[in-house]
């Protein structure tokens, strides 16, 4: 009869006696106490900042929406958001797409491949603070090595970084570069989970190499394609160094992102209140974002 | 069984705890067992030279005089020290005494971190004696803040350049025309291959060196004189950031910063010789006495309308939180730095700035000193004339200064025109200050 009543509790908290769970929470502790006090504490205080006046030296003055309110005609704010969202709408799929066409290729058995791909990593591990130093010289209008490339084709040279057109196109494509190698690693992870018989049976039914790509390849990567742009869009919402390190949002703002907005706004202008406004209302954008895309899964995330 | 269990368990709480106990003990500090000692924690951003003048030349000579006063300095490099001290600040924790930057001076003042010294400014020190004392003040005349230094702009010139083409040097009876005219003359391609090669002034999209001296010149200003309108709506403002737009994209006669960023950026500039005139202050003679040859001097900057020229300084301020006697003792160290002959002398000639003690600038330690520029009374013009002027500090200097910088980098790109970017820029900044000074 007790061992009946032992199996039913099994998974809850009674099923432990009490000596153990004592253990338990001493040896998650450390953790624990870790996650309070370096995340849990600072987002509620980020948090109930947010609805005050507070500039680092004095006391926070209680503004309730205040900051908000504010947020909504300030053309900075709005304008890092454009930025931020022109970055993430092309350089996600960018990224995404190339990474997986490179994927493809790395997917083969071929000697050195493992070189290549070592390779293709590289940049992923690098800082990306090293990796803008370097890009920033790339794109160097007199001396870069870019504009002798197009140079090379006949092209004009190009002032990369202090063009407001064209700095947002140059931190993406650095981005992107940076970025592929990861996003590779998992589609390779992905592509190599997919069993060869069903491209067997597809080659004796006839179907070419675009048409097996198409039919069996992507639809049985959606899972994948689903994480990657998840894990994307959070991240690329997020993004700093870059405009930090190149361009510190110039030119004429316009690579001024919501990161690099609040981080002013925050440890250059003191304006703690604001940019906590900001951090939560980045927040709120990225999990509805997420959250819609969890919703409409079903309709091509096949399982 | 139980027993042992709970045994066990509470046995390794108890070593546990002990660990923590030692950790957290290893950081503290021995009480001070002298009374008569007053320590006090010096705040120091700094290059590794002036941080070892003032290690190991002032403060020993500051602790000799005073025994009873013991100072710990609390280094960072430049760019760090800012954060940290935010943060400390924050905290509660900040030095009793700092190095300040001076633009950012007001941001800490007007929030009250920092100790108002007017009093004892005018107790302790004689004016007439001093330059720039009133430099860290807020409108409403209050000191903050006594400088260590001074930097003032003056108009940097390349003599080989000049001997090139045969012009005479600048001087003081230079106006906008005369620079633009021997600008004109100077910019050249100096080696045949159809390239412009050489420049005649530096004109680029900046406050210091550029359009603040030639706004205030014109007899414009950025700021009113409560620090909170703008007034870059002004045709005055609007006319001189015109005329030096138009020294790069019309007249050709100045360097983009696209050809001096791949020059290797600000001084190297001047230094290759591919700008023959250089506004810029004071502590730039140091990196450009280290090219032997090059022939330079300096001159005031030409004058527009009136004369004016910015001039920043670095203030050493106390913290608002230190108790009495640690502000007594920091304010001992700020006058002593200040006051005493030889530490003036020592500090200018490390180079870094021109020292405040008037006896000092005008002496072999300063203007006469045989380094170059030898026309360093350039540089102290803008103060014994009265003409030098602090750029429009207060709390939001920064913030104000980077959104008229970006609004204005469009017209140096040639995007749209000066009256229209300084028109974007004046609402901008209002809308900062406002914010700003909102009760």
């Amino acid at each position: 009869m007790k061992e009946n009543i032992k199996n039913k509790n099994v998974g809850t908290l009674s099923f432990y006696s009490k000596q153990e769970i004592l253990w338990a929470l001493f040896f998650l502790a450390p953790y624990l106490v870790g996650l309070i006090i370096f995340w849990l504490g600072p987002v509620i205080a980020s948090f109930l900042i947010s609805f005050t006046k507070w500039e680092l030296v004095g006391k926070p003055i209680w503004l309730g929406l205040g900051n908000y309110r504010q947020l909504f005609n300030d053309e900075l704010f709005i304008k890092s958001l454009i930025n931020t969202a022109y970055y993430t709408i092309v350089s996600v799929p960018l990224g995404i797409t190339l990474s997986l066409l490179l994927a493809v290729a790395m997917n083969q058995k071929l000697k050195g491949i493992v070189f290549y791909r070592t390779a293709f990593f590289m940049p992923h591990i690098s800082s990306m603070v090293a990796i803008a130093l370097l890009w920033g010289w790339i794109y160097n209008s007199q001396y870069g090595l870019l504009n002798y490339l197009i140079g090379l084709l006949g092209l004009p040279p190009q002032n990369w970084l202090g063009n407001p057109k064209l700095a947002m196109p140059a931190l993406i494509i650095m981005s992107v570069w940076k970025g592929l190698g990861y996003n590779m690693m998992i589609w390779l992870a992905a592509l190599q989970g997919i069993p060869e018989d069903l491209y067997e049976a597809a080659r004796i039914d006839g179907a070419n190499k675009w048409q097996q790509f198409r039919n069996i390849t992507v639809p049985l990567l959606s899972p994948t394609t689903f994480l990657l742009l998840i894990l994307g869009i959070i991240g690329s919402f997020q993004v700093f160094e870059q405009s930090y390190v190149m361009t510190k949002g110039g030119p004429a703002h316009a690579t001024l992102t919501l990161v690099l907005y609040m981080y002013s706004s925050a440890f250059e202008w003191l304006k703690m209140g604001y940019a906590s406004a900001m951090a939560y209302i980045l927040a709120l954008i990225i999990l509805v974002i997420t959250l819609i895309q969890f919703k409409y899964q079903n309709k091509w995330v096949h399982y | 069984m139980k027993k042992p269990r709970r045994n066990r368990f509470f046995f390794v709480l108890f070593l546990f705890g002990t660990m923590m106990f030692f950790y957290g003990c290893g950081g503290q500090k021995q009480a001070m067992t002298q009374d008569e000692i007053v320590e006090v924690r010096f705040g120091y951003p700094g290059g590794v030279g002036d941080y070892e003048t003032i290690k190991n030349k002032i403060i020993p000579l500051f602790e000799q005089e005073h025994p009873n006063i013991k100072i710990k300095l609390e280094y960072q490099p430049w760019n760090q020290f800012w954060t940290k001290l935010k943060t400390q600040i924050a905290a509660g924790d900040a030095p009793d005494f700092w190095v300040s930057d001076g633009v950012y001076f007001m941001e800490y003042a007007d929030r009250g971190a920092l100790k108002d010294l007017t009093e004892w400014v005018k107790r302790d020190f004689d004016q007439k004696d001093f330059f720039a004392l009133d430099f860290a003040s807020s409108p409403d005349g209050r000191i903050w803040g006594i400088p260590r230094e001074i930097q003032t702009i003056a108009l940097y010139y390349n003599k080989d350049s000049f001997d090139d083409v045969g012009l005479s040097y600048p001087d003081e009876t230079w106006d906008w025309n005369s620079l633009l005219d021997n600008a004109k003359k100077l910019t050249r391609d100096t080696n045949g291959d159809k390239k412009i090669d050489q420049y005649g002034f530096w004109s680029t999209n900046w406050i210091s060196g550029g359009w603040f001296n030639f706004i205030y010149q014109n007899k414009g200003r950025i700021l009113d004189k409560t620090r909170t309108k703008s007034m870059l709506d002004r045709s005055e403002a609007i006319e001189a950031v015109q005329f030096m737009v138009d020294m790069v994209l019309k007249h050709k006669v100045s360097p983009t910063d696209e050809v001096s960023s791949s020059v290797g950026g600000n001084h190297a500039i001047f230094q290759a010789k591919v700008v023959a005139m250089y506004p810029y202050n004071y502590a730039m003679s140091s990196a450009f006495n280290q090219s032997k040859d090059l022939n330079y001097d300096s001159v005031v900057l030409p004058k527009g309308k009136v004369r004016a020229a910015s001039y920043n300084a670095i203030p050493i301020v106390i913290n608002s939180k230190a108790t009495d006697q640690k502000a007594e003792a920091a304010w001992e160290f700020i006058r002593f730095f200040a006051q005493n002959e030889t530490v003036q002398r020592t500090w200018a000639e490390g180079g870094f700035g021109i020292p405040i003690l008037k006896k000092v600038v005008y002496s072999k330690s300063f203007v006469d000193a045989p380094t170059k520029p030898s026309n360093k009374s350039a540089f102290i013009e803008p103060l014994e004339e009265g003409y030098g002027l602090p750029m429009d500090i207060n709390k939001c200097w920064n913030e104000w200064r980077v959104a008229l910088t970006e609004n204005l980098s469009l017209a140096w790109l040639g995007q749209t025109s000066a009256e229209k970017a300084m028109l974007k820029a004046h609402k901008d900044v209002q809308k900062i200050l406002d914010n700003a000074f909102a009760k």
